[in-house]
């Protein structure tokens, strides 16, 4: 902080002397927070563990050892889930904070050493036979049930995306469009159900008021999907596109009427980008299936088109700015 | 120099400094709207999101009036180059005109369309006379150089800053190629020294009064600083360089003259940066040496094979667990200017956080094939017929 600048406002007296004095002594001290640091060895420590566990198990199948290992990962997550327990603060319908710093990153260690016991069960021993939706079932319960008892956003995401690939969808960011084969139509049918399923999970949890803090995940995740499903939707079912695009607005409208109440920009800018290809692709189609579409007249119209419509977003896009900002 | 009314600039940061203030509850919320109203500012800065949404919708405005005059112009393919040149350069100066009248008269600023138009303008001035003349890598690295300490100068933007920066070093790069084999050994001194020359630069510069509108590029410039210096004088750097531009080391598996060095800067330069940052107390050069020690793991790693990467990734996973659980613990009560509590001005953005651990964590399964909704053979309804 600059000092100067606050000597300045209490000479002027807008600054009251209990304050002035409050930051003198925040200048003074000049603390170096390292907590993002030591949150993100913390992190990576986890993650790395976590891995190389997971690696090692499969190394050594049909040695004598890998008994020994799965046992040692069994232990670990016994052994977090059991610290998570212990020290935990009590259930609250409401965000519990973490009791210490490292409490998160221990459910998170031991949530994930549980996925790699499963999966490792499944592999070597088939527990749980040809029913391998079962393998992923019950590790996606296990994470629904620890976000909602010890209160866990990252673990919440885990589950989600376990949810959907439980179903045969990969959704999370950099997956979601890599992939997924949108040219199925199973694949799109399960994104638009796994789409509305999470944007009513969102509404539930707005509505019935348990863990309200969770809302923005299962809705961001859900909006993501059921835009990027019903556009699919709308290139792969060429015949009743129109249909489709009628979905994709009714989806705009929803999340319109979302964002103004939330005043959210991000999901102002979502609806924006997302309505904007699905418009572009109809008129595109219009304009092709039209006369002029042997001519460079159809081009130059759709160059015009671009232009024109990306305008008017921008124009949206500044309004809505102005508008939020004032509500 | 500067585009923008230094005196609105200068409000801005009062009023961020108020923002902290208030975020470390030092002062209350009517003392800090009191305090802003005496510095008010015009500029037209949209949320952050609207800002990535007016990028790009500015730059498909761009791309797509830029393709109707190639449509109209390019058409006919006789001298398809030249014409191209002249109309890049033409949109290349039409787009810079259009940032100066949006920062000049519509007060725009980080609004999204000022980045778009500034970042098009110089890629197509750029484009354009690549077209036209036949540029080498030398001129290319000296011309993106020129323009982009205008556009940071001019325009204070943090991205020309570093484009400028790495710039200068491909200049001495392309330079001391030219000169031959003492040119080549001297190389990744050279750079490193450079380098290091440009993060002092960003130091002491930042001090001076006429820099204060620069503070966030010359804080961008220095750390490209102490990136130059560690990645001069990595290793794998040098040794893929030396075999990508000069053909060094004949046979796989060679070293390179002086190797032996290069090893010392690739372990020892992420240490000193850290230690370093913890006498200064400077969290750019803590962070940039955790960053880098990373690159230590990776370069020893690809020429040797000293653990199976699995046990070194559990290794690992302990003693960074270890590590930060001592010093959370250490740290819980401020030592020697050190703390590891949360700095309330820099409040954790639990939703980013839990995005992040989606995407990076594992242990989430694969998505096969056959375990689809509607294909009846997934187990986890218990509802279709094959058990």
């Amino acid at each position: 902080m600059d000092i100067c600048i606050f000597e300045k406002l209490h000479a002027q007296g807008i600054i009251t002397e209990a304050s002035f004095a409050k930051i003198k002594q925040q200048e003074s001290n000049n603390l170096l927070s390292v907590h993002w640091e030591l949150k993100t060895f913390l992190y990576l420590g986890v993650m790395l563990l976590t891995t190389g566990l997971g690696m090692i198990v499969y190394q050594n199948i049909d040695s004598i050892g890998h008994q020994v290992i799965l046992a040692s990962i069994a232990l670990l997550s016994a052994g977090s889930f059991y610290y998570c327990t212990k020290t935990k603060n009590a259930f609250s319908r409401q965000k519990a904070e973490a009791p210490n710093s490292f409490f998160d990153y221990i459910l998170l260690l031991g949530c994930l050493s549980f996925i790699t016991f499963i999966g490792y069960l499944q592999f070597q021993y088939n527990v749980f036979g040809t029913r391998y939706g079962l393998a992923s079932f019950i590790p996606m319960v296990v994470l629904f049930f620890s976000a909602y008892y010890f209160d866990h956003l990252g673990i919440l995401s885990m589950a989600i995306t376990n949810l959907a690939a439980w179903a045969g969808l990969a959704v999370t960011p950099t997956r979601i469009l890599a992939q997924n084969d949108f040219n199925s139509s199973s694949i799109i049918f399960t994104g638009l159900f796994i789409g509305v399923l999470l944007i009513l999970a969102a509404v539930a949890t707005q509505k019935t008021q348990i863990k309200k803090h969770f809302e923005f995940t299962y809705s961001n995740f859900g909006t993501n999907i059921l835009c990027i499903s019903c556009l699919a939707a709308m290139f792969h079912f060429e015949a009743i596109y129109l249909l489709w695009f009628l979905f994709l607005a009714g989806i705009c409208f929803f999340v319109y009427h979302k964002a103004r109440k939330e005043k959210s920009f991000y999901y102002i800018l979502l609806l924006t980008l997302y309505g904007y290809i699905g418009l572009g692709y109809v008129v595109i189609r219009l304009l092709f299936d039209s006369p002029f579409s042997n001519d460079m007249a159809g081009i130059y119209m759709a160059f015009f088109y671009f232009i024109a419509s990306a305008i008017g977003m921008i124009a949206f896009l500044i309004s809505m700015n102005k508008q939020i900002k004032a509500l | 120099m500067i585009a923008y009314k230094k005196e609105w600039l200068e409000h801005n940061d009062v009023v961020a400094q108020l923002e902290n203030a208030f975020a470390e509850n030092c002062i209350s919320n009517g003392e800090k709207q009191n305090a802003a109203a005496l510095y008010p500012t015009g500029f037209y800065t949209p949320n952050i999101f609207i800002r990535i949404g007016l990028i790009i919708l500015s730059i498909i405005i761009i791309g797509f009036s830029f393709g109707i005059f190639a449509l109209l112009f390019l058409f006919s393919a006789n001298e398809i180059d030249t014409k191209a040149a002249v109309l890049c350069i033409f949109f290349g100066i039409i787009c810079y005109a259009a940032l100066e009248w949006f920062v000049g008269t519509k007060k725009h600023y980080q609004s999204g369309v000022d980045d778009a138009l500034q970042w098009m303008a110089t890629g197509f001035i750029f484009a354009g006379l690549n077209l036209a003349l036949d540029i080498g890598p030398l001129t290319n690295s000296i011309l993106i150089f020129t323009m982009a300490t205008f556009c940071t100068l001019r325009f204070a933007d943090r991205l020309m800053a570093v484009i400028a920066a790495v710039a200068l070093l491909a200049i001495i790069f392309f330079s001391l190629e030219r000169m031959g084999n003492t040119g080549k050994n001297i190389l990744p001194f050279v750079l490193m020294i450079i380098s290091a020359l440009i993060y002092f630069f960003s130091k002491k510069t930042g001090k001076v009064p006429a820099a204060k509108y620069y503070q966030k590029c010359l804080s961008l410039i220095g750390i490209t600083g102490l990136l130059g210096v560690y990645f001069s004088g990595n290793y794998y750097v040098v040794r893929e360089a030396s075999i990508a531009f000069f053909n060094l080391p004949s046979r796989p598996g060679d070293s390179i003259p002086f190797g032996w060095l290069f090893w010392l800067f690739t372990i020892a330069i992420p240490f000193l940066y850290i230690f370093w940052g913890i006498l200064k107390k400077d969290v750019i050069l803590l962070r940039i040496g955790l960053l880098l020690l990373a690159a230590i793991v990776f370069t020893v790693r690809y020429y040797h094979q000293v653990l199976p990467v699995e046990t070194l990734m559990i290794i690992g996973g302990l003693l960074m667990m270890a590590i930060a659980y001592l010093l959370i613990n250490y740290l819980k009560y401020p030592k020697a200017g050190f703390t590891s509590e949360e700095k309330l001005s820099h409040p954790s953005s639990l939703n980013i956080e839990a995005l992040i651990i989606a995407e990076t964590l594992p242990g989430q399964p694969e998505t096969k094939a056959g375990t689809q909704f509607g294909g009846g053979n997934f187990g986890g309804g218990g509802a279709s017929g094959e058990y």
